[in-house]
């Protein structure tokens, strides 16, 4: 059977079809969890947050706001019918807590009512009584106390202590790597409708289905059958809705099922930005031993993450940054030991990149070190320690297909590195005000949860008898079009136009236990387990096409001959005589031949012992690196993103203007992190920047002119279905590179002899602070 | 027990029909069309005007109504009672007949959209630009979508779908330029030129928060009548702009009695050339500033600063008075007008007085003005000489300033003959910097003087320490924006 995809039809693998709700989105009839019409009688849940970080409630009293108009209900931890417990790794998460607060903008109790407004004049009529305790806010107070979510994790190989006391140079320090805020567009939002006999509907703006389904079960002392969850899509998630989702679909489920009206929950953005977690900010500490041609020989790294107050995901946030520790570099001696600290934070969570572009940011940190002390150029230093062919990481993975030495060198030619360099040399000479400089930083990321078991994806496919199609699969759309390229999939292997296949929205009636859209592995596992169905579908069509094309045309087809192209079935040695697919469908359907298929999909080959930390958690890498141009305003202080060379490996991209997208968008992301998005709180852990006017996100002036990226779409053994690639985390690390040449530019000031400290994010405070510093 | 509220019937276009509502004194612009019109495709994002996904097109006649034309505004900032006689696109009404807009297409083909949250903002700000501005600059499509934020896309594929339909305008390709503005627009223009039917007015029950009434008086006389009537100043506040009063409604909570609106005000918006003197309307808006030749011609200083102020949603609502009363330490227009030695015209209804605008700040958020006092002109001295304006904030568009300083001078020779620096974000309200600037007075601007004048600023101002910024922080930049604008006197 000739293989389809390499048929290149619009709309097929490996093409760029418009996104499949692009019509819908730039017409705004593309609906949003709240955009969809509002069922009658529906009420409007407000919630009632703690205003400390850490403190014991000594009474509730809701009379007052009970009897405030328009009141349905207020709830409280008392008026949980099930478990009040929403933690879903680790369960250490009440819904509503009974006794102690725990963050600042943790919700207390609830308030249903007929209008947002009499929601939000009732909640005020809720008296709490608390008596305030100490919070704990930062990773060093966390680790005196040792308050850490699990004992040390680490990974170790070699004999670190030895290759560092032999080493020809030694470095040893201390990095931070700031939060961030998620910033979706669309804020935190669930409908929840009652059904018949018990059943609750809830319309969750969540990334994890099955998680809310489960969840909000156990919550309401119901089963998961009870519960079904339905998701159409996100206004943006970047993890921000993987756990985080579930507190407030729960919250609305809760006020649903006290009520048994429709309710809906939505946060205004002032309250998610207060109340919600954010990345997780990291102090690290590092020490690494190299040679006289920088070769780093051993590196010693504790990491340690600034959790919040539940475990939420921050062990498999901790877990990436380790395996990631490496980045794109071979050191032959390593020991990784890491931390997941307790605090009065509100719970930090999943966010783009998932602790790796935190345990990347050390390992780049030593590079530029290695550098400077040595005299010699970054680039050159990381193209040398770079991963060759075949060479294992700490935890004993190979490293197969490592791509490192060949990227760089297509950067260098793509970002005319030397001339450039040069260029910056000379701006720098002539401008006293404006200062320029470059960064570099490679990307080797991992994909496939680490948690081997949740890498396994399911689709539900029905061919209709008119030639269209209803698919339906695990994945969450959120922007990155994860119902495009699965769709693309799916119409690939059918041979039919895209357009016959309509994307159902994301159901755990029609796709239950669900793995999180998550960890970029959205349109692997759901893209793959699509292609099982749609082949189950087509080896049941095989036959029936046979039988047609002979009485037909009394064509006498092979079955291993037959392609499915265009609308249409033939037998390629026969390609003038055709079958429309329609035709076909219908002949099926009248023989009693089923059209309808579930499939499935596991990554096999992966598996991680944590306790050893070995093994071979990842299914395959992707590989890319990224140059970045900032000039740096001496008298404000800020950076501006001069221009951006990106060269990412995608293997065989699934639909290469995603990709793009992807890459872009990831990019800039990171490069707010690396730069002005600057979470603060205050001393009794409250979040300070939280609304738009405050916590500032790039804005289109933040883009740079160049942004010359290449997509490297060579074939690859390891690599998922159609031979794609993940793409939606690696190139947020590239916004990392950013940081790196704001301190370039600013160490330009003394010649580049010393190393600048400069804090991150790269703020214009921090800027102006290292400038002084330098200048002391 | 729940007060009475003033509801008022107001008449608009919305898209291609005429349409009426009963609408709440505070309400935003937003909800009336999300939830009384089912018009979802305009989002909330903040509330607060600074994301742009609320993005709608608002049309109106302007220059005393000889020019029709469509501005871009965050709706969730525009009181929705403000909508009555005009024409409001959203993005529902720009795809006519099934047949996508331009910008719609172009987004589309270029993949512009990810998440689509955002999208219908972008494509809003950038039909009210080439509605305008048939074929705009890389530049000017920048400066139209800052006010948009994107967390999906970063912005190269929005910037891409917009450069496109400049080019294929100027290629003229496909009749673009004529397909821009929705054929619907002439026939909706021509029904408002002469609309005079009045708002209708009626009560009903509050159910809890919100604001009691909503007033939008068309003479200064029913003005000072209303305000008199209503008393007490801390029952009313004068909404202009709106940009500073729907932020405190939208997420602060604030509840106010009396909302007075005075754009309807007529004679109020304006600039021109008086003698000397610039006058300045009160109801001039940030974008009228920018756009405005007298201006550019003899206050580029105010142009400048204006330029760097909020986004083109806000500029087009938020207006240069407000910025001055609402007298926030960081209104980057105070530092132009202070540094201009500008004067305020104060009106009530025993008639006007003028005062410097130095002395019109008299503490945190505190001003001059007085009980049923308010701006309604501002007069500012054509400038002359050198002149600087520099703004220091976390993000270096669309962002608040941490400190921001306007400087002019007159030099005699190389003497500084006069000299004034205005600075903000460092004191409870925006200043003088009056010992730096006698420092600097009769001296040459060179040597070690500059560095002495950057330790006077800082010495002489006391700033403190918040989210936009540490005091040690904010000192330093007064030092480099001293030194950056006495470089350009030597």
């Amino acid at each position: 059977m000739r293989h389809s995809s390499e048929i290149q039809d619009p709309g097929t693998a490996g093409t760029s079809p418009h996104h499949l709700s692009g019509e819908l989105h730039v017409t705004g009839q593309s609906r949003f969890v709240v955009d969809e019409p509002r069922p009658a009688g529906m009420l409007f849940v407000k919630v009632l947050a703690s205003p400390h970080a850490h403190a014991r409630i000594v009474s509730i009293d809701v009379e007052k706001a009970a009897k405030s108009p328009g009141v349905a209900a207020v709830l409280t931890h008392r008026d949980i019918p099930g478990e009040n417990q929403i933690g879903h790794v680790v369960q250490d998460e009440p819904l509503l807590p009974a006794e102690v607060v725990t963050y600042a903008g943790q919700p207390v109790a609830l308030v249903a009512a007929a209008s947002e407004q009499a929601a939000a004049a009732a909640v005020r009529l809720i008296e709490v009584g608390y008596r305030e305790l100490e919070p704990v806010l930062t990773v060093e107070a966390a680790l005196k106390n040792n308050l850490l979510y699990a004992p040390e994790r680490r990974i170790e190989r070699g004999d670190v202590d030895g290759a560092l006391a032999q080493a020809a140079h030694l470095l040893e320090g201390t990095v931070a790597s700031g939060g961030q805020e998620h910033f979706y567009l669309e804020t935190q939002a669930c409908r929840a409708v009652p059904g018949e006999d018990r059943e609750i509907i809830l319309y969750s703006a969540t990334q994890s289905t099955a998680e809310v389904q489960e969840v909000a079960a156990r919550v309401l002392g119901l089963e998961s059958k009870d519960i079904t969850v339905d998701v159409r899509r996100l206004g943006g998630a970047f993890g921000g809705k993987e756990r985080a989702a579930t507190l407030w679909a729960c919250l609305a489920a809760l006020a649903c099922h006290a009520t048994r009206k429709p309710v809906e929950l939505r946060l205004e953005r002032i309250e998610d930005m207060a109340w919600t977690g954010k990345r997780h900010p990291f102090e690290s500490r590092y020490q690494a031993g190299f040679d006289r041609d920088g070769r780093i020989t051993a590196y010693a790294v504790e990491l340690n993450a600034n959790g919040g107050a539940y475990t939420d995901l921050s062990m498999a946030i901790l877990e990436r940054a380790m395996l990631h520790a490496d980045n794109a570099y071979f050191i032959p001696n390593v020991r990784i030991v890491a931390h997941a600290c307790r605090t009065n934070l509100p719970p930090n969570t999943a966010f783009r990149g998932f602790g790796a572009p935190q345990g990347i940011f050390v390992i780049e940190r030593v590079m530029e070190r290695i550098a400077r002390v040595l005299g010699k150029d970054p680039l050159e230093i990381r193209a040398l320690n770079a991963y060759r062919h075949d060479q294992l990481t700490p935890y004993g993975q190979l490293v197969e297909e490592a791509c490192h030495p060949e990227l760089f060198d297509q950067l260098r030619r793509a970002s005319q590195y030397e001339k450039l360099r040069g260029d910056v040399a000379a701006f720098n000479k002539e401008h006293d005000r404006l200062k320029r400089g470059l960064g570099v930083v490679p990307v080797k990321f991992g994909i496939s949860f680490t948690t081997a078991f949740l890498n396994q994806g399911s689709a539900l496919l029905w061919v209709y008898n008119d030639g269209t199609a209803s698919l339906s699969h695990g994945g969450v759309e959120m922007g990155q079009e994860v119902n495009t390229k699965v769709a693309q999939v799916a119409a690939t292997e059918l041979g039919i136009a895209l357009e016959r296949i309509r994307v159902e929205s994301a159901n755990t009636k029609r796709v239950g236990n669900a793995s999180p859209t998550a960890a970029s592995t959205g349109s692997d596992l759901n893209g793959q387990a699509a292609l099982d169905a749609a082949r189950q579908v087509k080896a049941r069509l095989l036959p029936v096409a046979a039988a047609l094309l002979k009485a037909r045309h009394s064509i006498k087809a092979n079955e291993h001959h037959l392609v499915f192209a265009h609308n249409e079935v033939y037998d390629e040695k026969h390609p003038a005589q055709k079958l429309a697919f329609t035709e076909v469908v219908r002949e099926a359907y009248v023989s009693q031949v089923p059209l309808g298929a579930h499939g499935f999909y596991r990554t096999a080959e992966v598996h991680f012992d944590r306790g050893q930390g070995v093994g071979h958690p990842f299914h395959y890498f992707v590989f890319g690196c990224a140059l970045v141009l900032m000039e740096v305003d001496l008298v404000s202080g800020n950076g501006r993103a001069v221009a951006a060379h990106i060269v990412h490996e995608t293997a065989r991209s699934l639909n290469p203007a995603i990709d793009r997208g992807q890459i872009a968008g990831a990019f800039v992301q990171g490069l707010g992190w690396a730069t002005f998005e600057q979470v603060v709180h205050d001393a009794k852990g409250r979040y300070l920047a939280v609304t738009p006017s405050t916590y500032k996100i790039p804005t289109i002036r933040d883009l740079p002119e160049t942004l010359a990226i290449e997509m490297v779409e060579r074939p690859r053994k390891h690599a998922s279905v159609f031979g794609s690639k993940g793409i939606g985390e690696p190139p947020l690390i590239y916004g990392e590179a950013a940081w790196f040449a704001i301190k370039d530019a600013i160490e330009s000031l003394c010649g580049h002899k010393q190393d600048s400290q400069l804090q991150f994010p790269a703020t214009p405070e921090a800027v102006l602070l290292a400038v002084e510093e330098l200048k002391k | 027990m729940p007060d009475a509220i003033r509801t008022m019937h107001i008449t608009f276009f919305l898209n291609d029909r005429k349409v009426s509502a009963e609408v709440l004194p505070g309400e935003s612009a937003l909800r009336l069309l999300r939830e009384r019109f089912g018009l979802t495709g305009t989002k909330q994002g903040c509330n607060e005007g600074d994301c742009g996904a609320c993005t709608v097109a608002i049309g109106d006649w302007e220059d005393g109504g000889r020019k029709w034309s469509y501005k871009a505004y965050t709706s969730c900032l525009v009181p929705a009672a403000r909508l009555h006689g005009r024409h409001v696109i959203t993005i529902e009404g720009l795809a006519v007949a099934g047949a996508l807009h331009p910008i719609q297409q172009a987004f589309l083909d270029h993949h512009a959209t990810q998440c689509g949250f955002c999208t219908p903002g972008c494509i809003m700000s950038l039909f009210c630009l080439f509605s305008r501005t048939p074929s705009p600059s890389p530049q000017q499509i920048a400066e139209a979508l800052e006010g948009n934020l994107c967390r999906c896309t970063g912005y190269e594929a929005i910037r891409d779908a917009g450069r496109s339909v400049a080019e294929r305008v100027k290629l003229e390709a496909g009749d673009i330029a004529g397909r821009i503005v929705p054929a619907y627009c002439d026939g909706v223009a021509k029904q408002l030129a002469g609309f005079d039917q009045p708002v209708g007015y009626a009560e009903v029950k509050s159910d809890g928060d919100g604001c009691l009434a909503y007033h939008a008086p068309v003479s200064l006389d029913e003005l000072f009548a209303l305000l008199w009537k209503i008393g007490d100043c801390a029952d009313y506040r004068i909404v202009n702009g709106g940009t500073d009063v729907m932020v405190d409604a939208n997420v602060k909570g604030a509840r106010f009695k009396h909302l007075v609106d005075v754009t309807r005000l007529p004679g109020l918006r304006y600039v021109r050339a008086d003698g000397p003197n610039v006058a300045i309307g009160a109801n001039t808006t940030l974008a009228d500033i920018l756009d405005d030749g007298t201006v550019a011609a003899n206050l580029p200083l105010l142009r400048a600063t204006a330029a760097r102020m909020a986004s083109a949603q806000v500029r087009n609502a938020a207006t240069l008075a407000g910025n001055l009363a609402t007298a926030s330490p960081i209104g980057d227009a105070a530092m132009a007008l202070l540094a201009l030695n500008a004067t305020l015209v104060l009106a009530t209804k025993m008639g006007e007085r003028t005062i410097p605008v130095e002395k019109f700040y008299k503490g945190y958020r505190q001003t001059e003005l007085c009980a049923h006092e308010l701006i309604t002109a501002i007069e500012v001295p054509a400038q002359t000489g050198a002149w600087d304006f520099q703004k220091s904030a976390k993000r270096a568009a669309v962002d608040i300033s941490s400190v921001s300083s306007a400087m002019v001078a007159r030099l005699d020779g190389k003497t500084v003959a006069e000299i004034r620096i205005a600075c903000g974000g460092v004191a409870p309200t925006p200043v003088l910097l009056t010992t730096t600037m006698a420092l600097l007075q009769g001296k040459q601007v060179k040597g070690t003087l500059v560095e002495q004048a950057a330790q006077a600023a800082a010495a002489e101002v006391a700033p403190i320490s918040d989210v936009r910024g540490s005091k040690e922080f904010r000192g330093a930049l007064v030092r480099n924006h001293v030194v950056k604008h006495l470089s350009t006197l030597s």
